[in-house]
């Protein structure tokens, strides 16, 4: 199959675009407490969701094809074409056709040091990951060992694996049991380009670095304006791990991003910027790409549950949750089944006797605990200067600006920090009783879980740092806001 | 002369936020040049400036190297691995090998009937762990497909 090139991404974009139409359309008035004014914000958290839910879409629709009926063919580019007409049939009946809107003309005030600083900085930022993507791309172009180890190797097999592409799951390779969003969706891309076009895996830590950093500074603009958002997103790509994991076509990103996304829509809904139900759905459909993503996000998905029981037991009403958390399970439980029945049929090894037990002695040797604990702590305070340690360096930044006295109110920002708490502990847990790779350092490890979070934190600290004269409050309700099917009866 | 506005705490920044949003600017983009770093734009810098192909990463002088084996067992026949490397050096050359020959599996033993041995260099004869396998092909780079003897 030679199709134009760039088509994969194009179907992917067109995919994701009609799909985040769909689950996050704009806030009926009245429903909302948003200004009219942070619409334009939302269009961007749209805009940061369309890439990733377009890759997350079609890996499981590419997958479940290449299982059920061997390699793609033509058959399977008339499926794809059938599901954005389908997709683009729902917008339009949804009404989400988009109106051509008078801009508003521009402020004559005088733009002050930060408003041109804070863009400008963010700007740059975003062209600094895309030039050590390209220098990382055209040195490595297979990528790091976990790359050509683990992650593209599952694409290979599943583009060069003929009726054998099963050995993909055969105990003889490391990790036969990773979720495959990362490799089918490099996998997909190769077969559009008839060839394994070397930009598709590289772009793809691209895009997910960019959306990453995009979301965040739009969910940061919503509730706290442009200048605070662009310098959250600057906040994001300053951590070197994250230019440095960009071209390194692992699915590291990619998980870092559906975290937050998964969090980024519980969080719109609790701020009451909208009560519409899809927006649950759309944080399950996140969750559930997340551990399609990776096994690790199981944890996740335990913190994200965790972390909204603790915040309707202090706030709301469980039972009122209903709706939502119905919503919520629309969202994931397709794509739980869909990796439950990965799991089950396609990869044949279930833990052993044996597994379980180095299982649990790595639970209980103190030894271990104590090195991970080390690990971990270096980790997070690295000693050599010459590298950034983008957590002290949040912390300090959050201790001189100093924290908001109004964000001490603001329950939904506790659900952020409950999650990123909760999520961190199980995340540590997971390098703690991880089987060792050879290839894979402890260190590394754990320098990846916490890549995970980090924008999560980002989003959680911009949120609650105070700003005077740089921040504005918009959307806000006169206290904080508990969605209208979570409050408590009267 | 015009009169100044009463500074408003709520909406002028003070020196903490000019300073911890400068704090901010320099560091994140001192991070962001330290991941550019990483990634040793001098190499590339140089191989352009000079004329020359960059630098091959190390899957390509593997799948190179493997580049003459064409008599390779059907694809469901799980193929032996042996290197001269030991650890961390043998397992990568393992896993590189493995990349390049998807769809053919790879195990890390000699007990299969046909063996990927790759060398550093090339050899005049087979270690003697290996003595009594005979050479089904020979690459002339450290590359063997070996033959395990017959059983009994």
């Amino acid at each position: 199959m030679n199709l134009v090139p760039f088509t994969g991404l194009l179907l992917t974009l067109l995919q994701g675009y009609f799909l985040a139409a769909l689950l996050l359309p704009d806030p009926s008035p009245g429903k909302s407490t948003a200004a009219p004014s942070s619409a334009s914000s939302l269009r961007w958290v749209r805009m940061a969701m369309v890439m990733p839910l377009g890759f997350g879409l079609t890996s499981l629709i590419y997958f479940a094809w290449r299982s059920a009926f061997g390699p793609v063919d033509e058959a399977y580019i008339a499926f794809e074409l059938a599901v954005l007409l389908a997709l683009m049939a729902l917008y339009i009946r949804a009404g989400l056709l988009p109106r051509l809107r008078v801009p508003a003309p521009p402020r004559p005030s005088r733009p002050g040091l930060w408003q041109v600083l804070l863009p400008a900085a963010y700007v740059l930022g975003m062209c600094g990951l895309v030039g050590a993507t390209l220098l990382g791309g055209a040195l490595f172009r297979s990528g790091t060992a976990q790359a050509w180890s683990t992650w593209n190797l599952g694409a290979r097999f599943l583009v060069h694996g003929g009726e054998p592409w099963t050995n993909l799951f055969s105990p003889l390779l490391p990790q036969p049991d990773n979720p495959l969003l990362y490799s089918a969706s490099v996998a997909r891309m190769w077969i559009f380009q008839a060839r394994e076009a070397e930009w598709a895996p590289i772009s793809t830590g691209l895009i997910y670095g960019l959306s990453a950093s995009l979301l965040v500074a739009a969910g940061v603009t919503l509730r706290r304006g442009l200048l605070v958002g662009c310098a959250a997103g600057l906040a994001v790509l300053g951590a070197s791990a994250l230019v440095v994991m960009a071209p390194a076509q692992t699915a590291d990103l990619l998980l870092a991003y559906y975290l937050l996304a998964a969090g980024l829509c519980i969080y719109l809904i609790d701020i009451g910027y909208t009560n519409d139900y899809r927006t649950f759905t759309l944080a399950g459909f996140f969750a559930g790409l997340a551990l399609w993503t990776s096994n690790s996000a199981w944890y996740f998905l335990i913190a994200l549950v965790a972390a909204r029981l603790v915040w309707l037991r202090r706030n709301g009403n469980a039972r009122r949750a209903l709706p939502g958390l119905q919503a919520f399970l629309v969202g994931l439980l397709p794509l739980v089944v869909y990796i439950l029945l990965f799991r089950l049929v396609l990869i044949p090894n279930v833990p052993t006797l044996d597994d379980i037990t180095a299982f649990l002695d790595r639970l209980f040797s103190l030894p271990h605990l104590l090195d991970v604990s080390r690990v971990v702590a270096l980790q997070l305070v690295e000693v050599d200067p010459r590298r950034a340690v983008p957590f002290l360096a949040l912390l300090v930044f959050l201790l001189l600006a100093g924290l908001d006295r109004r964000a001490r109110l603001r329950l939904a920002n506790r659900l952020l920090f409950y999650l990123l708490l909760v999520s961190a502990g199980f995340f540590l847990f997971s390098v703690l009783v991880s089987a060792p790779d050879p290839l894979v350092s402890l260190r590394t490890l754990a320098a990846r879980r916490l890549l995970s979070l980090w924008p999560l934190a980002v989003l959680l600290v911009f949120l609650v740092v105070r700003l005077p004269g740089i921040a504005v409050e918009r959307g806000l309700p006169a206290r904080a806001t508990v969605p209208r099917s979570e409050r408590p009866p009267q | 002369m015009p009169q100044s506005k009463p500074h408003d705490p709520q909406t002028t920044p003070d020196w903490r936020t000019h300073l911890a949003l400068a704090l901010l600017v320099v560091l994140a983009l001192l991070g962001i040049v330290r991941g550019i770093l990483y990634y040793q734009p001098e190499v590339f810098l140089k191989a352009t400036r000079q004329g020359q192909s960059l630098p091959m990463d190390p899957t390509e002088r593997v799948a190179r190297n493997l580049r003459c084996l064409d008599d390779l067992p059907p694809e469901d026949e799980v193929l032996g691995f042996v290197s001269d490397l030991t650890g961390m050096a043998h397992t990568e050359r393992l896993r590189q090998a493995q990349y390049v020959l998807v769809p053919h599996l790879l195990e890390d033993t000699a007990e299969h009937r046909l063996v990927l041995a790759i060398f550093s260099r090339p050899l005049e004869n087979l270690p003697p762990a290996y003595s009594n396998f005979q050479i089904a092909q020979d690459c002339q780079n450290g590359v063997y497909l070996l033959r395990a003897p017959l059983q009994p």
